[in-house]
C-alpha cells in the first residue's frame, strides 16, 4: 500500500441532523491531521439526493464510504472514535 | 395500525440502542429516508436555540404577548430592562400581563402608557402595526423609547410582538444635527455674501445661500436648476477672464474680481474666492466659496487711486527735492530731484537714513530740530544744512521739515522739502569776502592817507638835507638811511592801498608779454640762482588795460611767493595766453563778466599748499611764514590789484607738487600806449603855482622845493583860502597844485570852481588816496594829472614841469 496515494471519501449525511454534522466535523479534522493534502471528501445529503443514496445502497446516516485507495470500506456513525476509524480505514498512525 | 406504529417505534428504539445513538436516519428500499426521533428532536432544539440566540442578541426589547396580553416569552434585553429597577417596568417580565402593566393610573407616564395599551389591543383586534414614542423616567436618566406592536405570523396562535427600542441617543444626535443645521442656515441665510458649494464633476450646484437672490437678482432655484446661470450675468468685458479664472482654479482655488449686470441693468463689482473641497483620498471633488459685493470699495478706491496718482505726480515731478522719512530717519520715499541733489539712486537712499548723508557738523542741529518737532513745539522747521554728496563734495541745502501726524496725534513721519543752495552760498561767501576786503580797504585807505603825508615830509626833508651836504659828510650816511627807510615805508603803504583798492591807478593799454619781459631782470634778482625762470609767451597775445606799476607788483609778489615755496630750488614758469570766460563760469563768481580775457599763469614746482591754506591765501595778514618774515600782504595785494583791474585770479595747488596762480585780465584790442617820455629837461621854472595843502609840513616841503627851483608860490591851507587868493591875485596863475582830500572842500571841487575863474590854470593833484572828485572807481579820468604821495622832491619837480609843459 503506497503511503502517498490520495484517499477519496464520500460521506452521506442527513441534512443538519446532529450526528451527521458531527460526522462531517470529525472527518474533516481527521483528514487534516493525518492526510494533509491527500484527501478528497464529498458530502452527499440524502434528503437532497435520495436516489443516489439508494443507488449506493445507503440505509443509515451518517455513513462514511472510503472509495480509494482499495479496498472500499463503510463506517456508520459519528466517527468520534478516531483510532477505531483510522484502523478501519487502514491508516497507520505516523508521527507527524 | 397502532400495532404497526408500536412495532416501528420499537424498531427505532432498538436501532438507536445498537448504534449507540449515532445514526440520524434510516432509509427504506424505496429510497425514503426517515429521521429518527432523537435526531428530530435535536434538530428542532437546535433551530429553536438559534432563533432564541438571534432574539437575545438584539438590543431591542422584544416580547411575545398572547391574545390576553400575557408575556409568553421575552428576549434577554426585555428581561434585563424589566429587572433594572425602573419602577414602572418592574413587573413586566415573562408571565406578567403587559396590558396590566400599562394600565392607566398605574404609572407616571400614564397618557403614553394608555396609548400603548390601546395600541396593543388594536393590533390584537386585527390591526397591522402600532408605533409610538414615549419618554420613560428611569434611575439612569430619562430615556426615550420607540415602541412598535406587530401581529404574529398566521400559523401560530395569535398574539403580538412588542418591540421597544431605546432611541435616546438617536434623538440626541438628531437634535444636535438639527441645531447644527440651524446654525449653518442662519449663517448662510443672514450673510450678505453668497455662499456656494458645487460639485466639480457634475457641476451641480449643491448649495447657494439666499443672498444670491438679492445680489444676482435671480432665484436660487434657477441656479439649482441651471448651475451655470450665474455666469449669464457677468459683464461682457469680464466674462472671458472670469471663466478662465474659474477653470484654472477648479482644483486649486481662485480669487477674482468681476462685474455683473443685474436684471435691472445695474452693475456691481463682485469679489469671489473659491476653495477646493477634498474627498477622503485627498482629491478635489467639490468647490466652495464666497462671493462679496465690493462695489462700494471699488468706487472708493477708484477715487483714492486717482488722488494717489495726483499726489504721486506732484511728488515725483516737483522741482524741489522731496522726501519722506520715518521718525528715526529712514528714507521711505524720495523723488528724483532729491536723488539728483545728493547724488544717490533711489534704492541707495531707501537703504539709508538722513543721518548717513548729513555732514558731521550738522548732526547736532538735526537732532535738536527733530526733538522740538516731536515734542510738538514747532510744526515746521526750516534751516540750512549740509549733505555729503555721493562723490564726497559738500552740498548746502535749504531744508524745510514738517511732521505728519496720525489722526490720533501720534507722530507718523517727516516730510522734507530740500533746495540746493550750494551755488547761492558760494556767491554769498564771495560777497562776504568782498565786503570784508572792502572794510579793510576803508581802514587801510584812511590810515594810508595820513601816513603818506608823513612819509612825504620824512622823505622830502631827508632829500633836501642830503642835497645840502657835502659828498663826504658823515651825516650823509644817516640821512641816506632815513631816506631809504622812508622809501620802503612808502612802498609798504602803496601795497596796502593797492590791495585795498584805495590806490589811484593810472591805466594804460599794455602788452602783457612786454610787461613781463621788462620785469625779467628784477625777477631774476629776486628769485636767486637756484631757481630757473621760464617764460612762455603766447603769440598774438591780446592787450590789457593795467597800471604798469601794479602789474609789475603782481608779478613780483607772485615770484617772491614762489621763491619762498622752493627753498631747495626749482622752476618758476610764467605763461601767457588768450582765453574766453563763458557765461557759466562768470556767473559763478562775483563781479566777473563773460568775454575775452588774457591769462597770465605763474607756476612753481615747490611745496604746494593744502586745501585749508588755499582757502585763506588772499586774506590780508595771513601768512604761513614765521613772525617777522612776511607781512602777509603780498597775495592780498595781488588779489586787490587784479580785482581792481576787473580781473580774476585762481589758485591751484597740490602739496608736494607745486602751485599755479592764474590771472585773468579783460582783453582789449587797442594799441599799446607808450610810456609818457621821462623827464630829461631840468625841472626849473618861473611860473606861478598856487599850492593848496592842509597838511602844514607837506605844504612847507613842497613850497621849499618849488621855490628853490625858481617858481613863484602862492600858498593856501584850504580850498576856501585858495579861492580867495585866486580871486585877488593879479596876474596869471599857471598851475594849481592841490591835495585832493581836504576838509570842507575837496581838491576836485576846488579845481572845478577855479576852472570857471581861471580857465587857463593847469591842474595837478596830489594824493595817494581815491576820492570821487577826481576818480571814478579809483581810475584816473583822462586829462587829470596826479602826483602820488608820498612823493620825492625830484618827482614833484618833474611832474610840475611836465604838466606846465603840456599844451
Amino acid at each position: 500500500m503506497s503511503r502517498r496515494s490520495t484517499f477519496t471519501f464520500r460521506l452521506y449525511v442527513a441534512g443538519e441532523a446532529e450526528n451527521s454534522t458531527q460526522a462531517v466535523a470529525n472527518l474533516t479534522a481527521l483528514c487534516r491531521a493525518h492526510l494533509p493534502g491527500r484527501h478528497e471528501i464529498e458530502v452527499v445529503d440524502v434528503f437532497r439526493q435520495p436516489r443516489r443514496a439508494l443507488a449506493d445502497r445507503i440505509f443509515m446516516t451518517p455513513t462514511l464510504v472510503k472509495c480509494a485507495p482499495a479496498p472500499a470500506r463503510r463506517i456508520v456513525g459519528t466517527l468520534s472514535q478516531a483510532l477505531t476509524v483510522m484502523h478501519a480505514l487502514g491508516l497507520e498512525i505516523t508521527p507527524a | 395500525m397502532p400495532a404497526l406504529i408500536a412495532t416501528l417505534l420499537e424498531a427505532e428504539r432498538r436501532l438507536e440502542e445498537l448504534t449507540a445513538g449515532e445514526v440520524d436516519t434510516v432509509a427504506d428500499g424505496g429510497g425514503r429516508t426517515f429521521l429518527l426521533r432523537r435526531a428530530q428532536e435535536a434538530l428542532r432544539h437546535r433551530e429553536a436555540a438559534k432563533q432564541a440566540a438571534i432574539l437575545n442578541a438584539l438590543p431591542a426589547h422584544i416580547a411575545l404577548l398572547d391574545p390576553q396580553g400575557l408575556v409568553v416569552s421575552a428576549n434577554d434585553a426585555w428581561r434585563r430592562f424589566a429587572s433594572t429597577g425602573a419602577v414602572e417596568e418592574q413587573a413586566a417580565g415573562a408571565g406578567v400581563n403587559y396590558l396590566h402593566v400599562c394600565a392607566p393610573g398605574h404609572r407616571s407616564d400614564s397618557p403614553a402608557a394608555h396609548d400603548v395599551a390601546e395600541g396593543i389591543r388594536a393590533v390584537l383586534a386585527g390591526g397591522t402595526l402600532f408605533a409610538t414614542e414615549y419618554v420613560c423616567a428611569s434611575p439612569t436618566g430619562a430615556q426615550r423609547f420607540l415602541l412598535t406592536v406587530t401581529p404574529l405570523a398566521d400559523d401560530t396562535p395569535k398574539g403580538v410582538i412588542v418591540m421597544r427600542r431605546d432611541i435616546t441617543a438617536e434623538r440626541q444626535t438628531e437634535d444636535l444635527l438639527r441645531a447644527s443645521e440651524l446654525r449653518f442656515r442662519q449663517m448662510a441665510d443672514s450673510s450678505r455674501d453668497v455662499f456656494f458649494l458645487q460639485s466639480l464633476d457634475s457641476s451641480q450646484m449643491l448649495y447657494v445661500s439666499p443672498a444670491y437672490e438679492k445680489i444676482w437678482g435671480r432665484t436660487c432655484d434657477s441656479l439649482y436648476a441651471t448651475p451655470q446661470s450665474w455666469a449669464d450675468a457677468i459683464h461682457p468685458d469680464d466674462l472671458q477672464d472670469t471663466l478662465t479664472a474659474f477653470e484654472a482654479g477648479r482644483a486649486t482655488g481662485f480669487d477674482h474680481e468681476f462685474r455683473i449686470v443685474r436684471p435691472d441693468g445695474g452693475i456691481r463689482w463682485m469679489h469671489v474666492r473659491g476653495f477646493p473641497v477634498l474627498d477622503d483620498a485627498g482629491r478635489p471633488y467639490r468647490i466652495t466659496g464666497v462671493v462679496s459685493d465690493v462695489t462700494q470699495r471699488k468706487e472708493a478706491s477708484g477715487d483714492l487711486r486717482e488722488s494717489e496718482e495726483r499726489f504721486r505726480a506732484t511728488f515725483e515731478q516737483a522741482a524741489a527735492g522731496m522726501c519722506h522719512t520715518t521718525l528715526d530717519g529712514r528714507y521711505v520715499r524720495v523723488n528724483q530731484r532729491f536723488c539728483d541733489i545728493v547724488g544717490y539712486t533711489r534704492d541707495e537712499l531707501l537703504a539709508r537714513t538722513f543721518q548717513d548723508i548729513t555732514h558731521a557738523d550738522d548732526h547736532a542741529l538735526d537732532v535738536l530740530a527733530n526733538q522740538r518737532q516731536l515734542a510738538g513745539e514747532v510744526q515746521t522747521m526750516a534751516r540750512e544744512k549740509r549733505y555729503i554728496h555721493k562723490d564726497g563734495s559738500v552740498v548746502w541745502v535749504d531744508l524745510m521739515v514738517s511732521m505728519l501726524r496720525e489722526a490720533s496725534g501720534e507722530p507718523k513721519y517727516l516730510i522734507a522739502v530740500v533746495q540746493d543752495i550750494t551755488a547761492r552760498r558760494q556767491l554769498e561767501q564771495e560777497l562776504l569776502h568782498a565786503q570784508r576786503m572792502e572794510g579793510v580797504g576803508q581802514l587801510a585807505g584812511g590810515i594810508a592817507h595820513d601816513f603818506n603825508n608823513l612819509l612825504t615830509v620824512i622823505g622830502g626833508r631827508s632829500e633836501l638835507a642830503l642835497a645840502k651836504l657835502q659828498p663826504a659828510d658823515p651825516l650823509r650816511r644817516d640821512l641816506d638811511l632815513i631816506k631809504k627807510t622812508a622809501d620802503r615805508a612808502a612802498a609798504l603803504t602803496r601795497q596796502l592801498l593797492a590791495f585795498s583798492r584805495k590806490q589811484v591807478i593810472q591805466r594804460r593799454v599794455v602788452d602783457p608779454n612786454d610787461a613781463v619781459d621788462n620785469s625779467t631782470n628784477l625777477l631774476k634778482r629776486l628769485i636767486g640762482e637756484d631757481i630757473e625762470l621760464v617764460f612762455l609767451p603766447a603769440a598774438d597775445l591780446g592787450r590789457v588795460r593795467v597800471d604798469p606799476g601794479n602789474f609789475e607788483q603782481v608779478i613780483v609778489n607772485l615770484a617772491v611767493n614762489a621763491r619762498d615755496a622752493m627753498r631747495a630750488g626749482g622752476r618758476l614758469t610764467i605763461e601767457t595766453s588768450n582765453v574766453t570766460l563763458d557765461a557759466g563760469y562768470a556767473g559763478r563768481h562775483v563781479g566777473l563778466t563773460p568775454g575775452p580775457y588774457v591769462m597770465i599763469a605763474v607756476s612753481d614746482n615747490g611745496a604746494g599748499m593744502d586745501a585749508e591754506t588755499q582757502a585763506r591765501i588772499f586774506e590780508p595778514f595771513f601768512t604761513t611764514k614765521g613772525p617777522g618774515k612776511g607781512t602777509g600782504l603780498g597775495l592780498a595785494t595781488v588779489y586787490g590789484i587784479v580785482k581792481h583791474s576787473e580781473g580774476h585770479i585762481r589758485v591751484y595747488s597740490e602739496p608736494g607738487v607745486g602751485t599755479v596762480f592764474k590771472i585773468y585780465l579783460p582783453r582789449t584790442d587797442a594799441a599799446p600806449e607808450a610810456e609818457p617820455p621821462g623827464n630829461t629837461t631840468a625841472a626849473e621854472g618861473t611860473e606861478t603855482v598856487l599850492l593848496v595843502e592842509d597838511e602844514a609840513e607837506v605844504r612847507s616841503l613842497a613850497r621849499e622845493v618849488l621855490e628853490r627851483l625858481g617858481y613863484t608860490l602862492l600858498e593856501a591851507n584850504s580850498a576856501d583860502d585858495a579861492l580867495l587868493i585866486a580871486e585877488r591875485h593879479v596876474g596869471l596863475i599857471d598851475l594849481l597844485l592841490t591835495d585832493v582830500v581836504m576838509p570842507r572842500m575837496s581838491g576836485g571841487a576846488l579845481a572845478e570852481a577855479l576852472a570857471s575863474l581861471r580857465p587857463e590854470t593847469k591842474i595837478l593833484f596830489m594824493s595817494g588816496y581815491t576820492d570821487d572828485a577826481i576818480v571814478r572807481h579809483g581810475v584816473l579820468e583822462k586829462g587829470v594829472d596826479l602826483l602820488e604821495k608820498p612823493f620825492s622832491p625830484r618827482t614833484l619837480a618833474a611832474k610840475v614841469r611836465a604838466v606846465l609843459d603840456r599844451q
